[in-house]
């Protein structure tokens, strides 16, 4: 009797027609795009075998021990501590471009028709024009993006300050969380409100001076001092302010959700 | 006293027990296939840990009965048995999990580890590996650095430590000199070797906690010039404690009486002032 690999959680299960129907996909990775997209063969994969996994108890036990985590960053968040700032010839131009996607993948929005939706616990929702936006006052920070992956870079965004929009807008401040949604395949990242309320949180609109450009997230992308970049939603197409935690495009798939730095 | 005492008797014929049945049930579960595929995989699983675990606190405390009513006591305590294994599973894990962290930026252009040896299979589970066990790592640590400056331990195993002798005893370890018949006393070069991987792993840590909250603990990142610093710190960290690990176990292969001790807990030791430390 020939004995089959036992299931492991280390070699997710690819079913047959999978693997058949995305043969052809896989003959043209590149290597660039087997490390960077998530539609390539390789991810497919890894969604299939994220299935099993995240149904296993061990998904499930390390999950928790994220959740902890969680909780210990929150007594670890200090809401006063500032992040450090550079100077603007530190600055790197242009930003290094990040997303779960090639940049030749960018559906670029139409800035004409564009609008900052709004939900959840706000008392006005209605919807925001970029122009309304860039009338808001800007707030300079240059600081440190940092990302999951290692790398770093000091980078320039001026923007409304967030807690002053919030506020502006009569969002319930005492609210848990404040969701964003992107353009980008659905993609949606949220933040506790403590940190979306610490001074160096804004809306960016500009970087180094010019309005964020199609690759960075135009027109409008969160940028916070004091997460991981992954929770810096780039390509903001509406705000929620919920008590009810919404999910995340990172978390589902295992990565931290407060990700705080 | 019995040859065999009631303890070891009934761990022994438990141990054979648990893994007959292991054997057993992975047999039974190959050969029909109309059983749960799920169901199989838990039971062999469940199995396997409990027989792991099993043969493992069997083994500890087998050396626990042979002490009790004594004077003197172990070489290496029930306790500090358990807080030496933890650490080495611990290590293993966070060395693995870090080199799967490390593969996604690396520092090196020319060092990418291999899939084959890390633990991880996308980036999220190295970082969920490394968070967990991150606990067990320094709580279990903590427990062992209160645990030998209270009880004297580290006093009086890992002190002094003279240069003269230092260098003295590492000229024999690398000639193949180094006598070890005597367990119970740290020569020069142990004591050197685990003073250094202890300084190293608290350094370690506080790398670590630096490139994990490098804005909240922004002033442990200045200890290590900028973020990168620590990413380096922390690497540089990882490879003392990887050779620290080739030579620990090497040497442990090649005098295999102190794997023993420290499963079992080795030669008794009186706990005298007079046989505290060597007179020299």
């Amino acid at each position: 009797m020939i004995r089959s690999r036992s299931p492991s959680l280390f070699r997710p299960k690819a079913s047959a027609p999978v693997l058949a129907e995305n043969r052809k996909l896989l003959a043209e990775a590149s290597r660039r795009q087997l490390l960077r997209g998530t539609l390539s063969l390789g991810a497919l994969t890894l969604l299939t075998g994220c299935n099993a996994s995240e149904t296993s108890s061990l998904q499930r036990a390390l999950r928790t021990v994220s959740s902890f985590n969680d909780g210990i960053q929150r007594l670890l968040f200090d809401p006063n501590r500032l992040a450090p700032t550079y100077s603007p010839d530190q600055v790197v131009k242009p930003p290094r471009f990040n997303a779960h996607f090639d940049v030749e993948d960018i559906r670029p929005i139409d800035l004409d028709t564009w609008k900052l939706e709004l939900a959840g616990l706000i008392a006005d929702r209605r919807p925001w024009t970029l122009d309304r936006i860039y009338a808001l006052p800007e707030q300079e920070v240059i600081i440190k993006h940092i990302c999951v992956e290692g790398w770093d870079y000091i980078g320039q965004w001026s923007g409304p300050n967030l807690r002053r929009f919030l506020t502006l807008i009569g969002a319930d401040l005492t609210a848990k969380y404040v969701a964003f949604r992107c353009n980008d395949d659905d993609y949606m990242e949220c933040i506790d409100m403590a940190s979306a309320l610490h001074p160096q949180t804004i809306l960016a609109t500009k970087y180094a001076g010019e309005p964020i450009t199609d690759p960075f997230g135009a027109p409008l992308r969160l940028r916070t001092a004091v997460k991981l970049g992954y929770k810096n939603a780039k390509w903001i197409r509406s705000i929620e302010v919920t008590n009810t935690y919404p999910g995340g495009f990172w978390e589902d798939q295992g990565f931290n959700w407060f990700a705080g730095i | 006293m019995n040859t065999h005492p009631l303890i070891i008797r009934i761990s022994r014929w438990a141990n054979a027990a648990v893994i007959t049945v292991m054997i057993l049930i992975s047999r039974a579960g190959r050969a029909c296939r109309r059983t749960a595929a799920k169901m199989r995989e838990l039971v062999v699983r469940v199995v396997r840990w409990a027989a792991a675990v099993g043969v493992g606190v069997m083994t500890l405390i087998s050396g626990v009965r042979r002490s009790r009513g004594k004077a003197a006591a172990k070489m290496h305590p029930l306790t500090l048995r358990i807080l030496h294994w933890t650490n080495a599973a611990a290590m293993i894990i966070m060395i693995m999990s870090g080199w799967k962290i490390y593969n996604d930026s690396v520092l090196f252009g020319f060092l990418h580890f291999p899939e084959e040896i890390v633990l991880g299979v996308w980036a999220q589970h190295a970082l969920q590996w490394h968070f967990a066990f991150m606990w067990v790592l320094t709580i279990n640590g903590l427990v062992y650095l209160g645990y030998g400056l209270f009880s004297g331990r580290f006093r009086r195993l890992l002190w002094p430590i003279q240069p003269r002798e230092v260098v003295a005893e590492v000229l024999k370890a690398l000639t193949f000199r180094l006598e070890h018949d005597d367990l119970t006393h740290y020569n020069a070069v142990q004591k050197l070797l685990y003073v250094g991987v202890i300084l190293v792993i608290i350094v370690q840590v506080i790398c670590g906690l630096a490139i994990w909250k490098p804005v909240q603990f922004s002033s442990l990142v200045w200890l290590f010039y900028d973020f990168q610093g620590a990413r380096l710190a922390h690497f540089l960290g990882m490879v003392a404690i990887c050779l620290f690990m080739i030579v620990h176990v090497t040497l442990a292969l090649v005098v295999p009486r102190t794997i023993f001790a420290m499963l079992t807990g080795g030669p008794q030791v009186e706990r005298t002032p007079a046989a505290a430390s060597p007179v020299h």
